[in-house]
């Protein structure tokens, strides 16, 4: 069922905004859940990924596996995670790229601008009321 | 489980999905009359209603001149290009076979989409689908799976207006034994077969049950739509409906009656206001025979004592027969025709194969003279 105006449900519509999105809207669309400590520590179910940021995968060949994002190719839609690679046919490493909603994002790598990020996502969580108050006592820590 | 014709019902718990000791009154709608035909009739107007006009070009097909180049060239008759200078000249066009020709009968955007209903047959259609949900045999040939529902109309206690979160919503269905209906449209859920899949239809599913609601809380930050919908609206097979906008393609979907209702209380008792005499030329259906066993009301004592008696046709004068020919015609003119031919059949045989005594005797001394005559020239083989 619809319920957004602003978006359109058309299969048509939707597959093109994905594949001709620009780096930036493919930013938000590379988003990962957060762990179920993070989610309880930050209020935050899921952000962009970003180089840095310590990952487990839950699906394919390398589930549960954990590493530190390389890399994030935004036009692959792929990010690549540390120890996750094969040999080529020169015997040289390759990295496996691994689509970020199959991943869990277990450790985040914070500076100034992701502080913000969760802050900003946190207090709108807070207004649809999901998340009880006490928490923003964590994220005054956080600073 | 019980049956319509009750006068009260009770009202459910959300909690336990057992009765809380309430009742109510049940609203004369749900003994409007049952009419499958007045709904598939209404419910085939009503759903064209949303349909949206498509076509092809209006010129689509139509921008070449073509005319056939008549017989005694060797190639058909099929209409071609005019002039030259370009491979389109000379090529089959202008006709609905022809490959970048017109199609025929071209979709036009003034085509007759909407179908007029008329008030009047739109409200019954409706009494008719919500008097239908009240009887389980119709719901579950329907079928929605109400095994484990305590009883039909389903009405439920006045808090379930208030539910706000899918998680309670999902704990009401399982208490009230309805989450089976609900199951059973998710696992339903399947690829369309066809080209609707390209078209934005791409997955089919069976209904579920319907809510029937009665509150008019909006949301009050963005006035979007109320709390009891947002709760069930991310189920599949759920839909839900205010009570005052009912409406036939979710009370009979595809024009089958029986869709598994779960009304709230508040909503329920509106029911006797909404459908009531009186309200804007609003009519409540009767039923045109309050009987409706018509075989009884034929062979019932009233109707058969006014009866007159049963009148005989006269009979008809007798086809004339050749007797000649027919066997069961010559019978009746003639009484002794029978024996006649007996006596016929048993005659001719006897007088063929019978000789008279003399020749008989010299037949059989023939006989015996030619056995005599083996005996002696063979004596040992006797």
């Amino acid at each position: 069922m619809k319920f957004s105006k602003e978006v359109s449900s058309s299969r048509r519509k939707q597959r093109k905004a994905h594949f001709t999105a620009p780096s930036h809207e493919r930013r938000i669309r590379m988003s990962a859940p957060l762990s179920s400590e993070l989610v309880e520590k930050y209020g935050v179910h899921a952000v962009p990924i970003r180089v840095g940021d310590e990952v487990r995968i839950m699906r394919g060949l390398y589930k549960m596996q954990e590493g530190k994002v390389k890399r994030c190719h935004r036009k692959k839609y792929r990010i690549a995670v540390e120890g996750v690679a094969r040999e080529d046919s020169r015997g040289l490493p390759v990295d496996i790229g691994i689509h970020p909603s199959k991943v869990q994002i277990i450790a985040l790598r914070l500076d100034k601008d992701r502080i913000a990020l969760l802050k900003r996502k946190e207090r709108a969580s807070l207004m649809n009321a999901r998340v009880t108050p006490s928490r923003s006592a964590v994220m005054a820590d956080v600073d | 489980m019980a049956y319509a014709s009750r006068p009260l019902v009770s009202v459910i718990s959300t909690k336990t999905g057992e009765s809380i000791g309430e009742q109510v009154k049940l609203p004369q709608v749900f003994l409007a009359p049952i009419r499958p035909d007045v709904v598939q009739i209404v419910h085939t107007g009503v759903a064209k209603n949303a349909r949206q006009p498509y076509g092809v070009s209006r010129m689509a097909g139509e921008w070449a001149t073509a005319h056939s180049w008549g017989t005694g060239r060797a190639v058909s008759r099929a209409p071609r290009v005019h002039g030259g200078g370009t491979h389109r000249s000379g090529q089959v066009s202008g006709a609905n076979f022809a490959r970048g020709a017109r199609m025929f009968a071209p979709t036009r955007i003034w085509r007759r989409w909407h179908v007029k209903v008329s008030r009047g047959q739109r409200r019954y259609a409706v009494a008719s689908a919500l008097a239908a949900s009240a009887l389980p045999a119709l719901v579950m040939s329907r079928g929605h799976r109400i095994d484990s529902v305590p009883e039909l109309p389903l009405v439920l206690s006045e808090d379930s207006e208030s539910l706000r979160r899918t998680k309670d919503a999902v704990a009401l269905l399982k208490a009230i034994g309805a989450y089976e209906d609900v199951e059973h449209a998710a696992k339903s859920k399947n690829q369309r077969a066809g080209r609707g899949k390209m078209r934005n239809r791409r997955y089919t599913m069976r209904r579920g049950p319907l809510i029937i609601y009665a509150n008019s809380e909006k949301d009050p930050k963005s006035g979007a739509p109320d709390n009891l919908s947002r709760a069930f609206r991310n189920l599949p097979g759920v839909e839900c409906c205010h009570v005052e906008r009912l409406n036939l393609l979710q009370l009979a979907p595809g024009g089958h009656l029986g869709r598994f209702c779960i009304f709230t209380k508040q909503a329920f008792e509106r029911l006797d206001e909404i459908y009531a005499t009186g309200k804007s030329g609003f009519k409540f259906p009767r039923a045109v025979m309050t009987q409706a066993d018509l075989s009884r009301i034929i062979n019932s004592d009233e109707v058969q004592s006014a009866l007159r008696p049963i009148r005989r046709v006269p009979r008809l004068p007798r086809l004339k027969r050749n007797a000649l020919r027919n066997r069961r015609m010559m019978r009746l003119l003639n009484p002794a025709y029978d024996a006649f031919i007996r006596k016929m059949s048993e005659r001719v045989p006897d007088a063929s194969r019978r000789l008279p005594a003399s020749e008989r005797a010299r037949v059989r001394a023939i006989g015996k003279r030619y056995i005599r005559q083996l005996l002696d020239t063979n004596p040992t083989e006797v």
